[in-house]
């Protein structure tokens, strides 16, 4: 396929991404223990209907599919950058240890305290951000280097993992409570946590959005990077704050979801070919459609109970993985 | 011959004493054999919820307990138990007095101390079979186990019959369960019914359902309430005992009483928008009960569950009613 061909096409590819991510919306709402049909969808937008329409509808599966729109998104653009920034197509948000500290502040706050069902988020997401931070910081002696960010990411993942299953072993009868937390969920999950991480997603991901041009620009060679005018290092930090701040905030919420910051940049990348300006804004939407999926599919599959939306996220991403390895061949890794 | 009159005694006193050493002999080997005898018919063979058949050369006296209903039936049956598991969020369960804050901890009931438990020595550990599979043989080399499924009303009127005569007290077990279905019943015959109800668990954004063959759920069923957690998929093995139910999916079965089992924080899915549209919380039916509706297999758990649905979902009580909204 050509640059000029890829070009052409790019808009058929925005065009039919944003038509199934509103088909799968659309679906989200009228999908439920009692399907609405469309023309009840259409009453309780009018403000008309049943009351348990209008709850169902407004109140439960509305910012279910906000939430999982824009934090797939969030996901999707997260995993874009820890890709391109670190030029390992395995990377993650999950590498920056975001998630794994994410974990062990939700865990170890359940386990050893006793905070309100508010607060939860609150500490998960602060619990992220020090993880995030704590990685920079091991990896940030000198100038920061991809792979000293990712080495560092694993290594604050396995001390945070190992923390979590220790403060897991003693949290009695909460085990089960948080061991469901761990396998990521947006089963209950409604305004009051789209809105607690609404600003945490959006913010950073317009910014990335925005600042997609010097993004585009770190996929060179530093040096040719350098000699276009941009602070590779300073703007390699911004980015990855970024998306630790996004991973963070959705994971504090949800509990850890995987594979989609993993699996929607590479269907990005291979739509997008060299087009790399259009990486990040389609790593974005195909992160929002692929989580809205799973989650409409973890509500229908097991009626009248739900899987957990982390769940089906693997199911999707590790024969996704395993494809990638194998399309690859033995000596393509990176 | 002169009749020597003291010789005459002797011989007939010599005569008397053997006599009474006879009758003497005859009366101890009457008493000891059936003494004997009852000795070797107080062992007693006991089998679990495993299937497995437990021999004991005497009754036990000193049970432990890897779940509170061990502590509950020991307590019901006249018998102190040596070791206790912690109870929920409670350190030893409050329900069955004061006297249990004196009696060792073995921690968590789905990981029990078993150093500890082999210092205390007990003669006989009742457990759950769920929670001590993977520990079975190591307790099972400090003492016999009775593993116990402890799921439903049966599980519950059979363990507790298990229990009577592992402590030797059959026939006091028999009464107890006995008096239990005797006064279900007439709390039965008393029950209005007609009303649907959940037991909800959990501090999360979801709450957990229990299904109909949960002992509590079942008690309810049999007060002629419908319980929406409804039937369990596996009913033969009894796991799962409920699910995560969705706020939509318990919108549309809105129950008309909801029961919330203890969480050590607010409740998430509480917060939730929906949650003031449900029937229940509509109608301030909606009720804290206690840890003991979590673990009610005992006599005496059992006995206070009763007392607080009679207490609960009966009108002329309604004074005493808790609820969240």
């Amino acid at each position: 396929m050509t640059r000029a061909t890829t070009e052409t096409n790019m808009p058929y590819i925005y065009g039919a991404t944003i038509l199934a991510l509103g088909a799968l919306f659309l679906m989200g709402l009228l999908a439920g223990r009692q399907w609405t049909t469309p023309e009840a969808l259409w009453g309780v937008l009018q403000g008309q209907g049943s009351i348990i329409e209008r709850v169902s509808v407004l109140e439960l599966r509305l910012p279910r599919n906000l939430l999982a729109m824009l934090g797939g998104g969030a996901l999707g653009a997260a995993g874009a950058i820890m890709q391109g920034v670190t030029r390992n197509s395995l990377a993650s948000p999950g590498l920056t240890g975001v998630i794994a500290a994410a974990a062990f502040g939700m865990v170890g706050t359940q386990t050893f305290f006793t905070p309100d069902a508010l607060w939860l988020p609150v500490i998960s997401l602060c619990g992220g951000l020090l993880g995030g931070m704590l990685t920079f910081v091991i990896a940030g002696r000198g100038r920061l280097q991809p792979e000293r960010v990712v080495l560092a990411g694993i290594a604050v993942t396995a001390l945070c993992t190992a923390l979590t299953t220790g403060t897991l072993l003693i949290s009695g009868s909460e085990a089960a409570e948080l061991y469901y937390w761990l396998a990521g969920s947006l089963m209950g999950r409604g305004w009051l946590q789209l809105k607690l991480v609404a600003l945490w997603l959006m913010l950073p991901l317009l910014a990335v959005l925005f600042l997609r041009r010097p993004f585009w620009v770190l996929q060179f060679d530093d040096e040719l990077a350098l000699s276009m005018g941009l602070a590779v290092g300073r703007w390699r930090m911004l980015f990855l704050a970024l998306a630790l701040i996004m991973a963070a905030a959705l994971v504090s919420v949800t509990g850890p979801v995987i594979f989609i910051g993993l699996v929607a940049p590479h269907i990005a990348r291979r739509l997008v070919g060299d087009h790399f300006e259009h990486w990040l804004p389609l790593s974005a939407l195909l992160g929002g459609l692929l989580l809205l999926a799973a989650d409409t599919l973890a509500r229908q599959l097991a009626f009248p109970q739900e899987l957990p939306v982390g769940m089906l996220t693997a199911l999707i991403g590790a024969p996704w993985l395993l494809y990638l390895l194998n399309s690859r061949g033995p000596n393509h890794v990176g | 011959m002169l009749f020597n009159p003291d010789k005459e005694k002797l011989q007939v006193k010599t005569g008397l004493g053997l006599w009474r050493r006879f009758a003497i002999l005859i009366t101890w080997v009457a008493i000891a054999i059936p003494a004997l005898t009852q000795a070797e018919d107080s062992s007693v063979t006991l089998t679990d919820d495993r299937g497995k058949t437990i021999e004991l050369t005497r009754p036990a006296t000193r049970p432990a307990a890897i779940s509170t209903f061990g502590a509950d039936v020991a307590k019901a049956l006249g018998v102190q138990p040596v070791a206790i598991t912690t109870f929920g969020l409670q350190g030893a369960p409050a329900y069955l007095g004061p006297s249990m804050d004196k009696v060792p901890s073995l921690g968590p009931r789905h990981q029990p101390n078993l150093e500890r438990l082999s210092r205390i020595a007990p003669d006989l550990v009742f457990a759950i079979r769920r929670y001590t599979e993977k520990d079975g043989p190591q307790i099972e080399a400090i003492a016999p186990m009775v593993a116990l499924d402890l799921i439903t009303l049966q599980d519950s009127l059979n363990a507790i019959a298990l229990a009577g005569e592992a402590l030797g007290r059959p026939q006091e077990a028999k009464r107890i369960n006995e008096q239990f279905l005797a006064r279900l019943n007439s709390v039965a015959a008393r029950s209005p019914g007609n009303r649907t109800v959940a037991i909800l668990t959990s501090g999360g954004e979801t709450p957990f359902v229990y299904y109909d063959h949960f002992l509590t759920a079942a008690l309810l069923e049999q007060l002629h309430l419908d319980n929406v957690g409804g039937p369990p998929p596996n009913p033969d093995s009894g796991i799962p005992l409920g699910y995560r139910i969705s706020l939509e999916a318990l919108l549309t079965l809105n129950p008309d009483v909801i029961f919330l089992l203890p969480s050590n924080r607010q409740r998430g899915y509480t917060l939730n928008p929906v949650w003031p549209y449900l029937q229940a919380v509509k109608n301030n039916q909606v009720f804290e009960a206690g840890q003991h509706w979590k673990e009610s297999a005992g006599p005496i758990a059992r006995s206070l569950v009763l007392d607080d649905m009679e207490r609960l979902l009966f009108p002329d009580n309604a004074r005493r009613k808790t609820s969240l909204r």
